[in-house]
């Protein structure tokens, strides 16, 4: 039961700020800087994510894997947004050249799609 | 099991010494006359219809039983009703004439006019035998209750003639003339009629034509049946239109209307005795029938045959059929009428005693039996010295003394009798013994005492015999061979097996060869109980003896032999309780203690708060939200609509199935798309602007 809710929460949370840093952030500096700083926030992101995911496999660990499916839906949603966040990291990048002309914000609304989409599957396998 | 085998057994010779006793017949007794009550019983005060109450209350008068107070209220108010008024049917005026006779109900003078003008007029219009039978019957009837009235039958001659044209050439009946088939209850309704027309004739008639009739009534006589006992009654050859009547009522009816025959006229029947006696016994023979027509049948025809003109049945009774020898009982006869009323002064002889089973001449020969004036019964107290147990017919004779009296008494000729006699049985010689197969040498061998249970230990193996043997002599000396003899194996798995102990010669023995029986013992060894069951009907000292125990050592069973049989279980245990099912559930896991959970959940918001400490040192902020207002709602939105999402996925997790939370999710993502790509391009064009600036 606990495997349920804290993850639940947490991300939920997460994802509200993800989308509210991402989507707002401003310095009055350059452009670079701006986007330095999205590359900074997006690591942060992930290194957060799969920490999470770590502290999950650590109470699965102590207290044994029932219920299993919990479990995974909570460790997978941490590993999946990590995984989209890493995405956006690529596509956001300025120094790789595959992605030179997409769009940030365009990137952005592909990263929140797909971070709903996992969401729907994983509250459904929560259980 | 032992006990119930037991009892089973004396159950067997209870019902051989009752089915002895049935086979006797018995006169009418006061067993009859408690029946009667129980049979005639008249629903919520009357009776159905005058027929029945007639049939009821002709039996209560006839077995001397007064109820008559009971039931005459109603009863009588019927008879009056039907004898009053003028459009009663023929039956029912024969039948109010009927009960009117018994009850004698206050009619008043009126009525008889009435009645005797509709049944003059049913015999002149009757087509059919029932018609002439119930109309003739009911003016003869009218003719004994009521005085003073003229009944002229007209052309008696003419009448007789009419009834007698509905008889066949066998002796039978038929009901009308264009009814084809015949019946013998139809011809006692005939000779009853026939006799009403003689007795109300004005002259004689003819008397060629009673004649002929009595030719017809001996012709019915070749139709009779019999059974091998000497009982004669008359049954139905078909199963007609008209209700099939059973053997019972037709012979009743062929008795009450020969015994009207002969009270209304002069010369008797020629009928034989033997026949009378054995229509006597027919009826004797229903023992208390529980019908209440069959009840009304016997008695009245037993007392058509009780007091007649022709003859008068006596029958010889014996209260039992079972003589001790060892108490030294006396045979006991009684000779009576079939009512049981007192016989005229007669003597009995025991003509034969024949040994049933064995053709040898008879043990008794021409034996007179004393009178004992005090119970009216003929004696014998004293057997022969050779009278041994088994059993016996008895033939005996019936001699009247005074001569004139046969020409009203009829008896048998010869009435046999079976008995059993009994006696104590003498068991000598009884033993026990182990033999070895090949060289018959006796192993071990023990003596037993069958009165009483033993104790005695065997074993053998299955290359052994076993021998049992004893002598049956009876109290004269002779060998006995008792109807039953077993020997029962009984293993401690309650599966059985039981021998026949044969008698030949001077003993009885039975060898058991272990070495054949082996597959029918179904390979079980063990402790088997031994037990010897000897009953016969002239064995007062059947027995039933526990012997002792026997150890079979037998070979393994090989793989195709019989299972022995599932033994039976009690068979009421089925309704008892049944055995305790214990359900085996999944074991619930192991959840982890509440406060471990509590600590992780604390536990996982660190992480959280890192993310939000790193957030502030890199300096994020939203400045970038846009001040203009479209934007900002448009801006709002998409977080909103973002917001709205997650709160859609959280519902989903607490309560909600997938398919409304798909359908809301489909509407707030169409609805997040377009706000979502307002916001954005905004946020792009904002952007790109700064960059071209």
């Amino acid at each position: 039961m606990s495997n349920k809710i804290y993850f639940l929460v947490l991300y939920v949370l997460n994802l509200i700020f993800t989308r509210v840093g991402k989507g707002e952030n401003e310095r009055n500096e350059s452009d670079e800087r701006k986007k330095e700083i999205l590359i900074k926030i997006i690591d942060l992101y992930v290194v957060f994510a799969v920490f999470t995911a770590l502290i999950q496999v650590a109470y699965m660990a102590l207290v044994g894997s029932f219920p299993f499916n919990s479990f995974l839906s909570g460790v997978l949603s941490c590993i999946g947004t990590a995984v989209l966040a890493v995405c956006l990291r690529i596509q956001v990048n300025k120094e790789n050249k595959e992605f030179k002309d997409l769009a940030p914000e365009r990137a952005f609304a592909d990263f929140v799609l797909c971070n709903l989409v996992l969401h729907l599957v994983i509250i459904n396998f929560l259980g | 099991m032992m006990a119930g085998g037991g009892v089973r057994f004396l159950v067997l010779l209870l019902v051989v010494a009752i089915c002895g006793a049935a086979s006797v017949i018995q006169p009418i007794s006061d067993s009859h006359r408690s029946a009667a009550l129980d049979v005639f019983v008249p629903v919520d005060g009357s009776y159905k219809s005058l027929e029945e109450a007639y049939e009821a209350l002709k039996s209560l008068e006839i077995l001397g039983i007064d109820k008559k107070s009971d039931l005459s209220s109603a009863t009588c108010e019927n008879v009056v009703k039907v004898l009053g008024s003028s459009s009663s049917t023929l039956k029912d005026a024969f039948y109010a004439l009927k009960v009117n006779g018994i009850l004698k109900c206050k009619t008043g003078d009126a009525v008889p006019k009435d009645i005797v003008s509709q049944l003059q007029v049913g015999v002149k219009d009757a087509k059919s035998l029932l018609d002439f039978y119930y109309a003739v019957r009911g003016l003869v009837l009218v003719k004994e209750q009521f005085s003073g009235i003229d009944l002229s039958l007209g052309d008696a001659e003419a009448i007789f003639r009419s009834i007698k044209a509905l008889s066949q050439s066998d002796g039978r009946w038929r009901y009308s003339s264009n009814n084809p088939e015949s019946s013998t209850f139809a011809a006692g309704l005939a000779f009853d009629a026939l006799a009403g027309v003689i007795s109300l004739a004005p002259s004689e008639i003819d008397q060629s034509l009673i004649q002929t009739l009595k030719t017809g009534i001996l012709k019915l006589f070749d139709s009779i049946e019999k059974y091998d006992d000497g009982t004669f009654y008359f049954d139905e050859k078909s199963v007609n239109a008209h209700e099939s009547q059973g053997p019972i009522s037709t012979t009743a009816s062929v008795i009450r209307g020969l015994t009207s025959f002969s009270a209304s006229e002069s010369t008797g029947l020629n009928i034989p005795g033997d026949k009378i006696v054995g229509l006597a016994k027919f009826f004797l023979g229903v023992g208390v029938p529980g019908d209440a027509k069959d009840f009304f049948n016997q008695i009245d025809a037993l007392a058509s045959l009780e007091d007649n003109r022709f003859s008068v049945p006596l029958i010889l009774s014996l209260s039992s059929t079972v003589i001790s020898l060892s108490k030294k009982e006396p045979l006991k006869v009684k000779v009576s009428t079939v009512f049981g009323s007192k016989a005229p002064a007669l003597s009995v002889k025991l003509a034969q005693a024949l040994k049933s089973g064995s053709k040898d001449s008879s043990v008794i020969n021409n034996q007179e039996l004393k009178f004992d004036a005090d119970s009216a019964t003929y004696f014998l107290d004293s057997f022969p010295k050779n009278f041994d147990v088994g059993k016996y017919t008895l033939v005996f004779e019936i001699l009247l003394d005074d001569s004139t009296h046969e020409k009203v008494y009829i008896t048998e000729a010869q009435t046999k009798v079976p008995i059993a006699a009994t006696g104590v049985i003498s068991i000598e010689n009884a033993e026990i013994a182990v033999l070895d197969s090949d060289v018959g040498s006796v192993e071990s061998q023990k003596k037993l005492d069958l009165t009483k249970d033993g104790a005695v230990s065997l074993s053998a193996n299955h290359l052994q015999k076993i021998r049992l043997s004893f002598q049956l002599t009876t109290p004269l000396g002779h060998v006995f061979k008792p109807h039953q003899a077993f020997f029962k194996l009984k293993h401690e798995s309650q599966v059985e097996h039981i021998f026949l102990v044969k008698t030949s010669g001077k003993k009885s023995e039975l060898v058991l060869d272990f070495l054949g029986l082996v597959e029918k013992l179904y390979y079980l060894s063990g402790k088997y109980e031994i037990q010897l069951t000897i009953g016969d009907a002239s064995m007062e000292n059947s027995l039933l003896s526990n012997i002792g125990h026997i150890e079979l050592d037998l070979p393994e069973r090989p793989e195709k032999a019989p299972r022995p049989p599932l033994q039976p279980t009690e068979p009421y245990s089925r309704y008892g309780p049944k055995a305790e099912i214990s359900h085996i559930f999944r074991v619930p896991e192991k959840l982890p203690a509440k406060q471990l959970s509590l600590v992780f959940l604390g536990l996982i918001a660190l992480p959280f708060v890192g993310f939000l400490i790193g957030l502030m040192r890199l300096g994020v902020n939203i400045k970038s939200f846009p001040s203009s207002a479209g934007s900002a709602i448009s801006a709002l939105l998409f977080h909103g609509g973002i917001g709205a999402v997650l709160l859609l996925y959280v519902l989903f997790w607490l309560k909600l199935d997938l398919f409304t939370t798909l359908k809301a999710l489909s509407l707030l993502g169409v609805f997040l798309l377009f706000v979502g790509h307002r916001t954005l391009s905004q946020l792009a064009s904002a952007s790109n602007k700064l960059k071209s600036a």
